[in-house]
């Protein structure tokens, strides 16, 4: 095997480590969860990132090495399985530009003063714990 | 020495490069947010950013699009998002994709992960076939899912936002999470966390061995978007008279187009550089933006948006009134031991018009357990939770249980609780907070602050709670 693709083949097998930990990392603290039914702590957050640490250093290492070393090749030519097309010129485009952005701004217009706006700014200030994941 | 300069010569950023960077930073110039964990609650947020930035992010100084536009189709029962449409149609019409190639922060991201060495999944026709799924994607959970919710049984529930977005898991939950403040939000987490945690990382997976796997296959926004790639005045054009049609454009072009300008082009540019007619540039209208000879308009562009960036990072920081507010007000550490909102204190007295036109008075609560939940009606787990209230409080008529709705009130909602039957005392609070600043309140919602006989505070905590918890937190507070 060319020393290329044994040194693709680490950092591959490395980026699937990392990742599976990370995802073990976070099943593994159900086992282990409070009678109140705490899963997550800032504890086990914390040793689980620790733990992977040595292996992302690992990998910033080899990939910094690879680029030092020359280890890596320019990315290879990417295939096309479709021929090439080209389009010409829209006509009419400045017409449609025009019309839409006539259109956009009497629909911003509109949103200001129907209210809309002010939906956006409420919702952008106030965190929706479900919304972003938390729970 | 000259090995040096030669290897900043060819890994300098590029121009695109730099515009990611510079974007990632103006979306995010709340840089306070990051130490603090608290997000940024200025006006500035009723604007959109153009690419995909959680405005959750404690970094974030405007509004994501996608997030804005799900709640404006859940809230297309009481008000016409028009606002959202109008921005979103704003930005395709002027930018189109070239948002995702050159001003999208998630999409630089992807593109940095995809540095690392590894073995590449090269396209073909099973990530061109791979690429409609974002469109999927925009009806299922973009549009069908707060749809569905908001005009029929009337939740907000931004469907994509909860269930699958990898920028709010990354930049919004971890984001709050990674700052020792928000250590109070840990117990919140639980399966929904699990799974998009598992999401982002399967996501972070992919982008190492696909190029932009996110962009290509998931993004709705981008899909969006691509539909103006025909009509954007921004963007990568070919110019048919000098085009010989060898096809390189598409060869080298990492993305599913099937030609440049598509619905799948980004507008990196790429293409132009393998062009061996010249016969791709980047063009403004008729003019082509990256290859003018005008230095001193370039540097005085440069020199502009420089200062807008420090403008902006300096304004939402230290000078807005917002910052000086939270800067000026005393911490939860120095309240007195007595009084404050912290378990084991004494929650501050006050009085607060009820929307039946009464006043609830918590000198008036002594000697009976206090449930008060802070909810909003554009918050799907406030809503869904209420009913857990009402129960308890109908089972245990002794208690007091009061739902303050926050300030920020988006529609009448009087008429909202008019045909929901809950037993619950509702209020409104005042302009200037008095309630949510009494208990400490975060920008996280719903909230809910136990009291026991003697007044004080057994519990409080940010998140969604089961009707079992309150059970448990009643037998505590008596």
């Amino acid at each position: 095997m060319k020393k290329r693709s044994l040194y693709l083949l680490f950092q591959s097998v490395l980026c699937v480590m990392i990742c599976a930990w990370l995802i073990y990392a976070a099943i593994a603290p159900y086992a282990n969860a409070k009678q109140d039914g705490q899963v997550y702590t800032p504890e086990n957050a914390a040793a689980a990132f620790g733990q992977i640490l040595p292996i992302l250093l690992l990998l910033a290492a080899t990939s910094a090495a690879g680029w030092v070393f020359h280890w890596r090749q320019a990315d290879s030519p990417v295939r096309s399985s479709t021929g090439a097309v080209y389009r010409a010129g829209l006509s009419h485009a400045f017409a449609i530009r025009a019309v839409l952005l006539v259109l956009s701004a009497a629909l911003i217009l509109w949103g200001i003063l129907n209210g809309s706006m002010r939906d956006v700014l409420y919702k952008a200030i106030t965190i929706c714990s479900e919304c972003i994941g938390l729970g | 020495m000259v090995k040096a300069t030669h290897w900043w010569k060819t890994h300098r950023p590029t121009a695109r490069r730099l515009a990611q960077l510079y974007c990632a930073l103006l979306y995010n110039a709340h840089i306070k947010g990051f130490l603090s964990g608290e997000i940024y609650t200025g006006k500035l947020k009723a604007l959109c950013t153009p690419g995909l930035n959680c405005y959750s992010c404690p970094g974030a100084v405007a509004a994501c699009p996608l997030g804005a536009l799900q709640n404006a189709i859940s809230a297309s029962g009481t008000r016409a998002g028009t606002y959202v449409l109008g921005i979103l149609l704003l930005f395709g019409l002027t930018v189109g994709r070239t948002i995702c190639g050159w001003l999208c922060p998630f999409g630089m991201l992807q593109e940095l992960v995809h540095k690392i060495p590894s073995f590449k999944i090269r396209k073909s026709r099973v990530t061109r076939a791979l690429s409609y799924l974002k469109y999927g994607i925009l009806i299922v959970f973009v549009i069908a899912i707060p749809l569905w919710y908001g005009l029929a049984r009337g939740l907000p529930v931004p469907g994509f936002c909860k269930y699958l977005c990898p920028a709010g898991t990354f930049e919004g939950a971890v984001g709050l999470l990674s700052s020792p403040s928000n250590a109070g939000l840990f117990p919140m987490l639980g399966k929904l966390f699990t799974r998009k945690y598992a999401i982002l990382i399967l996501v972070g997976l992919s982008c190492v061995f696909c190029y932009r796997a996110f962009c290509r296959f998931l993004c709705p926004l981008g899909a969006i978007y691509g539909l103006f790639n025909g009509i954007s005045v921004i963007g990568v054009r070919t110019d048919g008279a000098k085009c010989t049609q060898c096809g390189a454009c598409t060869r080298a072009c990492p993305m599913d187009i099937r030609q440049v300008g598509d619905r799948e082009c980004i507008h990196c540019g790429q293409c132009a550089g393998v062009c061996g007619t010249h016969a791709i540039s980047m063009r403004c209208g008729r003019r082509d933006i990256l290859d003018t000879k005008n230095t001193e308009l370039k540097h005085a562009l440069q020199g502009f948006a420089l200062s807008v960036l420090l403008f902006l990072i300096l304004w939402v920081n230290w000078l807005s009134p917002q910052a000086r507010t939270q800067a000026s007000s005393p911490s939860q550490a120095e309240n007195t031991v007595e009084i404050g909102c912290e378990i084991g204190q004494q929650l501050p007295e006050f009085s607060l018009e009820t929307m039946n036109n009464g006043i609830f008075s918590l000198s008036d609560t002594r000697g009976k357990p206090v449930f008060i939940n802070l909810w909003a009606t554009y918050c799907a787990p406030c809503v869904k939770e209420l009913p857990y209230f009402s129960r308890l409080h109908s089972e245990h008529p002794e208690i007091e249980v009061l739902a303050v709705h926050s300030s920020l009130v988006t529609e009448d909602v009087r008429a909202y609780l008019e045909g929901r039957d809950w037993n619950l005392t509702f209020a409104i609070d005042t302009d200037d907070d008095l309630l949510y600043t009494a208990v400490g309140a975060s920008s996280v919602l719903p909230q809910t602050i136990v009291l026991n006989t003697a007044g004080q505070v057994i519990y409080n905590q940010t998140g969604s709670v089961t009707y079992e918890q309150l059970v448990r937190l009643l037998e505590e507070a008596k």
